[in-house]
C-alpha cells in the first residue's frame, strides 16, 4: 500500500531523544550545565576536569553515536516541508542541510572533548584547556548552520497556504526569532566571563534554552501533524 | 475575509472604499516574534542593569564617553521614520498605493541616516581605543547596539522589498496590507528598542 508518511514518524521522534540524551549525556555526564568557565586559569580547569574525566568520556561517548538523530529528525521536517512548500523545494532543501550540518557540531565537538578524556591525566594542562576551548568555540560559533536550518523552516511555515496550517504560525516566527538570536553567539569568542561567555548568562543559559526549546516545540508540532496528515490521506482529502 | 475593494461599473472606487479599504483588523502573527524580542531585550537590560548595580561607577565613567548628541540624533531619526512608516500604512488602508511607496521611500531615506551616523560613531569610538574589550559598559554597548543594527538591517530590507515588490503594482489586498503591517510593527520594535537603548547606554551619566 502506497504510504508517503512511511518511517516518518521514527525519523521525528529523532528529536525528542536526542534532546533528552543530550540534557542527559551531554549536559550532565559531560560536565556541560554549565561548561567550565572560561575565565579559569589552565591549571584550575585541569585540576576540575581531571577527575571528572571518565563521566565525561561516557557522556561523549553516549552522546556521540546518538547525535546523528538530529539528522533523522531533519529528514522528517524536510518531508513536512514539503507538503507545505508550493513552487519548489529551496525552504526544505536549505533545512535538511542546516541539519546535516548541524548533525556534524553535535559530532565534531563533542569527539574534540572525548578527545581531551583520552589522556587527561599526562595531558598538560595548557593542552587541555587549549583543546576544551576550541571546540567550545566551533560548538558556539558555528551557530549560522542551525540559523540555515531555522530561518527557511520559520519562512516555510509562515507560507502554509492551509485554513489550519500545519504548525501554528507563530511556530514560524519563533523559528526566525531563534536563528536569528544565535547572532549573540558571535562575540562569545571576545568574553572569558560574563553574560556574553560560553558559561555566561546570555550566550549560554538563555540560548541553549532557546535552542532546547526550539527543539522540543518543533518535535511536539512535527509529530502532530504527521499524525494530521496520516489521517487526511486515509480520509482521502487532497494533498496541500 | 474582504480582498480588495471592488471598483464599480465605472470604474471607481465605491464611496466607503475610496477613503478607507475597511478591511478586517488583522492580527498579524509577526507579533510572536516581536513580543518574543522584546523579551529578549527584556533580559539584556535585566543583565545590563544587574552589571552596571555592581560597577555603577565604571559605567557611569564610560557612558560619559558616548556622544548624547548623536544618540539623539539616531532617536529622531527613528521616531520620524515610523512615523513615516505608520502614515504609509495608513494610505496603503486608503488604497493610495503611490502615496504609500512615497511615504515608505521617504522612511527608509530617513532611516539610512542612523546606519551613516552609527558607522560614524563606531569608528570614532574605535579610533579612540574604545572596543567591546575596553570594559563591561563597553562590552554591552557594541554587543547591544550590534543586536540593534543587525534589526534596524533586517527591518531596512525588509521595508524596501515591501515598498519595490509587495506594493509594486495594483490595488491594495489583504496580503498586501498584511505585509505592510508586519513590517511597520517590526519598524515599530526596531524604533521602540532604541527608545530603551538611547537612555540606558547615552544618559547614565544622568540616571
Amino acid at each position: 500500500m502506497d504510504n508517503r508518511f512511511r518511517y516518518l514518524r521514527a525519523c521525528a521522534w529523532g528529536g525528542p531523544i536526542l534532546l533528552l540524551v543530550t540534557i542527559i549525556f551531554w549536559g550532565i555526564f559531560g560536565h556541560n550545565v554549565p561548561p567550565f568557565s572560561a575565565d579559569q586559569s589552565a591549571d584550575a580547569i585541569a585540576e576540575q576536569f581531571r577527575p571528572l574525566a571518565q563521566r565525561i568520556k561516557l557522556g561523549m561517548v553516549v552522546e556521540l553515536p546518538f547525535s546523528a538523530l538530529y539528522l533523522t529528525w531533519g529528514v522528517a521536517i524536510t518531508k513536512l516541508m514539503e507538503e507545505i512548500e508550493l513552487d519548489n523545494n529551496v525552504l526544505s532543501t536549505l533545512q535538511l542541510w542546516g541539519a546535516g550540518l548541524t548533525t556534524m557540531i553535535f559530532v565534531i565537538p563533542c569527539a574534540g572533548w572525548l578527545g581531551v578524556t583520552y589522556r587527561a591525566e599526562t595531558m598538560p594542562s595548557w593542552a587541555l584547556q587549549m583543546i576544551y576551548d576550541m571546540w567550545w568555540i566551533l560548538f558556539d560559533l558555528a551557530y549560522a548552520l542551525t540559523t540555515l536550518q531555522m530561518i527557511p523552516l520559520g519562512i516555510c511555515l509562515l507560507s502554509d497556504k492551509r485554513a489550519v496550517p500545519l504548525f501554528p504560525r507563530w511556530m514560524g516566527w519563533f523559528s526566525i526569532w531563534v536563528g536569528l538570536m544565535f547572532f549573540l553567539e558571535s562575540f562569545m569568542s571576545f568574553f572569558k566571563g560574563g553574560p556574553f561567555s560560553r558559561s555566561g548568562i546570555l550566550n549560554y543559559w538563555t540560548e541553549f534554552t532557546l535552542f532546547f526549546a526550539f527543539m522540543a516545540l518543533v518535535s511536539f508540532y512535527l509529530l502532530k501533524a504527521i499524525g494530521r496528515l496520516e489521517r487526511e490521506t486515509r480520509l482521502g482529502a487532497p494533498r496541500g | 475575509m474582504r480582498l480588495v475593494a471592488e471598483r464599480d461599473s465605472a470604474g471607481q472606487m465605491p464611496a466607503l472604499a475610496a477613503s478607507s479599504l475597511n478591511l478586517p483588523a488583522l492580527a498579524p502573527s509577526i507579533w510572536a516574534f516581536v513580543v518574543a524580542d522584546a523579551a529578549s531585550f527584556g533580559i539584556f537590560f535585566a543583565v545590563f542593569s544587574s552589571e552596571r548595580s555592581v560597577q555603577a561607577a565604571q559605567f557611569a565613567q564610560s557612558a560619559a564617553k558616548l556622544d548624547i548628541r548623536l544618540g539623539l540624533f539616531n532617536t529622531l531619526v527613528l521616531i520620524t521614520s515610523s512615523w513615516l512608516v505608520a502614515h504609509a500604512l495608513a494610505a496603503a488602508r486608503r488604497n493610495n498605493v503611490m502615496g504609500a511607496r512615497r511615504l515608505l521611500a521617504g522612511a527608509l531615506g530617513v532611516a539610512s541616516l542612523f546606519a551613516v551616523c552609527k558607522a560614524f560613531e563606531y569608528s570614532t569610538k574605535v579610533s579612540h581605543g574604545l572596543t567591546p574589550l575596553t570594559n563591561e559598559f563597553f562590552s554591552f554597548y557594541y554587543v547591544l547596539t550590534g543586536v540593534h543594527l543587525l534589526h534596524y538591517a533586517i527591518g531596512f530590507v525588509a521595508l524596501l522589498y515591501i515598498r519595490n515588490s509587495v506594493l509594486a503594482d495594483g490595488d491594495v489586498d489583504a496580503r498586501k496590507l498584511n505585509w505592510l503591517q508586519s513590517g511597520a510593527l517590526y519598524w515599530h520594535l526596531v524604533d521602540l528598542l532604541w527608545v530603551f537603548l538611547f537612555p540606558m547606554l547615552y544618559l547614565q551619566r544622568a540616571l
